[in-house]
């Protein structure tokens, strides 16, 4: 099922979403990703991702109470639930499994190549 | 808070704007804490700019307002639905409306292209309006030659005496000559393109110097200027500035090039590589009036009357040769930018383009994008029937006439639209295919074709909503319940039969002038031109050869020669005019031959002899050979041939001369024009042209050992050779580029119409299908039911071959009478293209009616 999968962007949101808890909104969740990953995204992608990730039923939201910093307006805060705890362990459960399967002789190829670290 | 660190309004009021207001503000929130963040860090336009670029950010589907989508949004989207709905369930009649529209609008483009490239030439000079060719009628026994050739003398008298001329140059072409042009003996070509000119010639006309000194150019006589491509296959890629080039067969002169400038390019009548100073040693020809054989420009002072100028023109001429007065050449000028389609005049620098047929090639664009838009419009009107009852329902749902007419727009939008798009590629992967026929690559995006391919939309998509408009008001006229209950609204009925008429009568045209123009054609290629000029190889640089008598001798010991000899001049290219009679002189055209020359090209001698080498007075004086018109004109009779009779006068004492004999009249040039005098002398001296007849046809081996011939004997210099009926195909290069245009052309419109009649014949069986099932069961045969349903187009088809016929003969004799010599319009030509074409509205018609009275009618009826 496609709901269930998620993809490489989706799943550094709800990590870093997790990782960011009890404070994790857009500009705060941008600046996560930027730090930690290195690569930039837009925030308007970010939050038509946060949103697609709300309606899959990955992440709950609530608005909090007011800040003077943004002048007055409200954030809205992501927090993980069940379901997107359950796709992260998912994800990982099947990486480690896979890992788990890669057979010693195959790394000693690659080594050749030069990109083995 | 101050204005600098205030949020750009402008960028929250567009947020705001198209913003879903539930999510308005964390966008804002975080737009907001951004701003300040960068607002440490930046300067304040920096941190604007960048909540600008982060607002744009958020220009996605999901933050926009949901409750924007009006009433009108999904009245579009829904007959958008039903429009493709429409279209794809007739599929067919979609199909083709688009493939013909596409071929019609393609048609329109391309040959839109093609004209304005034609009509393109020497427009892109600067100034060019300023510029005139200064030409003249030569007026001979009060016989009146427009001719392109002025005396040198003629551009210093302008200058010095017509205010208003600004710059004059003259201009000496070839003149069919060829120089022998290189670096070192190792490196040289043959070259055409050697135009000799004053140092004005550059500063009248704006060629971009690409290298070298742009001022003062063509003022040393030992320079030349050369064009980009020239220098490339002379120098490669090193700069020739100050290199020397020779001119191996004029005296091994020497030339430094001083410039290059950029190719001529191709729609200007100029066609050269080489420009020299106009530059003499041993004479003044600034003075010269008798010459004819330069060509004259002058550019206008900005606010000259050119029309004042003219009229100075030929007061000048006469100033400077007042003995002249009573049978004076006539002056007069043409625009530079008229030269290439209106100048046809005797002695152009180039074959020029063609009026007549650039407006026979417009009349045809327009037709074809006028037969598609014909059938669009008519297949529309086939389809009502099937409508009626999609309409009424529309109706009885209170549908109003603006909900009416809005469907049947966009389903003319999206017709149209498609085939514009289609055709915009069509026409893009022609252009590219036909890049050799323009010489330069084109596309549809240079202007200002895009600007034409974009009017062209506008005009197609009106065009098309008022075709789909037209069903629209009819529909909205009526009553609910009629189109509910009748059948048929038999109205339009009348309007498409016109419409069809209007098609088949272009087809007829269309058939009839291609015919016509291909007639026009065999009638030149297989002409009795008065001599043979079948694998007749003609060689351009005999003079190359000193000693010619060995290299005819030598080439006559060839197997596969039949004949070789020399002559001065060539049939199809350049001869001489000189003036010749008694007591009144006409202007003869002649060439020196050797003897063998009439037997080489198999001319016929009606009555005398050809020269003879033994009589030693044939290759002396007034003695020669004249075909048929020559010696009429010179008023002799055929027992006059052979005696000594008075040819021309000089001062006081009388000059005889021989005509030794007669030939049959053959065409010396093209077939545009009469058979004019020529005569033939005899002269032993050396020759330009040498003329060899082959008797086998593998030419090239031939060719080949010809060559080997030559190069002993020449010394170095290459043999320029081509074949007679080549050069003699060339002179119809415009009459074969129109006939092959108009035959695709044709043969796409005819496809159009009929697969349009096709699609009408197809809707009007489905119609009648009742009736034919009840006739069919009540006993009526099958030739009967075919004959009853094809009848009718076959009328119109009949009817469009009464209109069409007239039409087409007008302007057909109107074309012909361009040529001297033309085919006769016969009636056949009219009776081949009626039968064919009522034959193929029989052959479709029928077909499909047979069809349609064969399946099994009775199963057709009990469904019903």
């Amino acid at each position: 099922m496609k709901g269930t999968n998620l993809g490489e962007f989706e799943e550094l949101l709800l990590l870093v979403v997790a990782s960011l808890y009890p404070d994790a909104y857009g500009v705060a969740i941008r600046e996560e990703i930027i730090a930690s990953s290195g690569r930039t995204a837009a925030l308007g992608a970010i939050h038509a991702a946060l949103g697609r990730l709300e309606e899959k039923g990955f992440l709950k939201s609530d608005l909090d109470s007011a800040t003077p910093t943004r002048g007055g307006r409200r954030k809205r805060l992501f927090t993980l639930t069940t379901a997107g705890k359950q796709a992260l362990e998912h994800n990982r459960q099947l990486r480690n499994h896979l890992w788990d399967r890669i057979p010693e002789i195959s790394w000693k190829n690659i080594q050749v190549s030069g990109y083995y670290y | 808070m101050d204005t600098t660190t205030r949020v750009p309004r402008l960028a929250q009021k567009v947020l705001r704007w198209y913003c879903n207001p539930l999510l308005a503000e964390e966008i804002e929130g975080d737009l907001e804490e951004y701003y300040l963040l960068h607002l440490e860090k930046y300067p304040a336009w920096r941190a604007k700019l960048t909540y600008w670029y982060y607002m744009l950010g958020f220009v996605r589907p999901y933050t926009f307002k949901k409750t924007q989508i009006s009433n009108q949004w999904i009245m579009i989207n829904n007959y958008l639905k039903f429009s493709v709905r429409y279209l794809s369930k007739h599929w067919p009649t979609s199909l083709f409306n688009i493939g013909s529209l596409s071929i019609g609008i393609t048609c329109f483009l391309f040959i839109f292209i093609y004209l304005s490239g034609e009509r393109s030439f020497d427009q892109h000079f600067e100034d060019a309006h300023l510029v005139r060719r200064v030409v003249k009628d030569f007026v001979f026994e009060g016989d009146r030659t427009p001719d392109a050739t002025t005396p040198p003398a003629l551009a210093p008298a302008l200058l010095s005496d017509l205010p208003e001329v600004d710059l004059a140059t003259r201009l000496f072409p070839p003149w069919g000559r060829k120089y022998l042009i290189g670096t070192n003996r190792d490196h040289q070509y043959f070259e055409e393109g050697v135009y000799r000119v004053d140092p004005a010639f550059l500063e009248i006309f704006s060629f971009t110097v690409v290298d070298g000194p742009k001022k003062a150019l063509l003022v040393n006589p030992h320079e030349v200027v050369i064009t980009q491509s020239t220098a490339a296959k002379y120098f490669g890629d090193t700069s020739p500035i100050g290199k020397e080039l020779t001119v191996f067969n004029d005296g091994n002169r020497k030339l430094i090039v001083s410039a290059v400038i950029e190719d001529v390019p191709l729609n200007s009548h100029f066609n050269f590589d080489f420009l020299i100073p106009l530059h003499f040693a041993d004479r003044n020809i600034d003075e010269m009036w008798g010459w004819y054989n330069y060509y004259t420009y002058v550019k206008l002072q900005r606010g000259a009357d050119h029309e004042a100028f003219e009229e100075k023109l030929q007061p000048l001429y006469l100033k400077y040769n007042p003995r002249d007065s009573v049978d004076a050449n006539i002056f007069y000028s043409q625009a530079l930018a008229d030269i290439h389609l209106s100048s046809n005049l005797k002695w152009e620098l180039g074959a020029n383009g063609n009026m007549n047929n650039v407006r026979i090639f417009e009349a045809v664009g327009i037709f074809i994008l006028l037969i598609s838009l014909i059938n669009y419009l008519n297949l529309t009107l086939a389809g009502l029937t099937k409508r009626t009852k999609e309409v009424s329902v529309r109706k009885s749902f209170g549908a109003q006439k603006a909900n009416l007419i809005w469907q049947f727009a966009v389903e003319a939008i999206i017709v149209t639209t498609c085939s514009l798009i289609i055709s915009a590629f069509l026409t893009e992967a022609t252009l590219r295919q036909m890049e050799v026929f323009f010489g330069r690559p084109i596309s549809l995006l240079d202007q200002p074709y895009l600007d034409t391919f974009l009017w062209l939309s506008i005009i197609v998509i009106a065009t098309g909503i008022a075709i789909g408009l037209y069903p629209a008001f009819r529909f909205s006229r009526m009553g609910d319940l009629r189109s509910t209950n009748t059948r048929n609204p038999q109205q339009g009925f009348d309007l498409k039969k016109g419409l069809l008429i209007v098609q088949f009568s272009i087809s007829v045209i269309m058939i009839i002038s291609t015919l016509i123009v291909y007639q026009q054609l065999v009638y030149f290629q297989e002409a009795d031109m008065g001599f043979d000029m079948d694998q007749v190889l003609v060689v351009e640089n005999a003079r190359e050869v000193a000693n010619q008598e060995v290299l005819i001798s030598r080439i006559n010991q060839l197997p596969f020669v039949e004949s070789a000899s020399l002559s001065n001049g060539v049939l199809g290219g350049i001869n001489w005019t000189f003036t010749v009679g008694y007591p009144q002189g006409i202007l003869m055209n002649y060439a020196a031959i050797s003897p063998e020359y009439v037997e080489t090209l198999d001319i016929k001698i009606t009555t005398g002899r050809n020269f003879d080498r033994s009589i030693e007075t044939d290759g002396q004086g007034m003695t020669m050979l004249v075909n048929e018109v020559g010696l009429e004109a010179l008023n002799l009779s055929y027992e006059q041939v052979g005696q000594s009779v008075v040819l021309d006068s000089e001062e006081d004492s009388l000059i005889y001369g021989k005509v030794i004999g007669v030939v049959k009249d053959f065409h010396f040039t093209s077939f545009k024009s009469e058979i004019k005098p020529y005569a033939f002398f005899y002269r032993e001296e050396p020759m330009t042209n040498l003329t060899v007849k082959l008797s086998t046809s593998n030419l090239s081996d031939n060719i080949r050992e010809l060559e080997m011939i030559w190069n002993e004997l020449s010394g170095g210099s290459p043999m320029e050779s081509y074949f007679l009926d080549q050069s003699f195909q060339q002179l119809h290069e415009n009459e074969e580029r129109l006939a092959q245009v108009l035959l695709y052309l044709t043969v796409l419109s005819i496809f159009i119409a009929f697969t349009g009649m096709l699609g009408i014949v197809n809707l009007v069986i489905k119609d009648r299908l009742n009736e034919i099932a009840v006739r069919k069961v009540l006993g009526a045969h099958t030739g009967q039911l075919v004959g009853l349903l094809s009848k009718n187009f076959v009328i119109l088809v009949f009817i469009s071959n009464v209109i069409g016929i007239p039409i087409a003969y007008y302007v057909m004799d109107l074309w012909v009478s361009d040529f001297s010599y033309r085919i006769e319009l016969t009636p056949l030509t009219f009776i081949i293209a009626s039968t064919s074409t009522i034959i193929l509205a029989i052959a479709i018609t029928g077909i499909r009616s047979f069809q349609a009275s064969n399946t099994h009618l009775t199963n057709y009826l009990r469904e019903k």
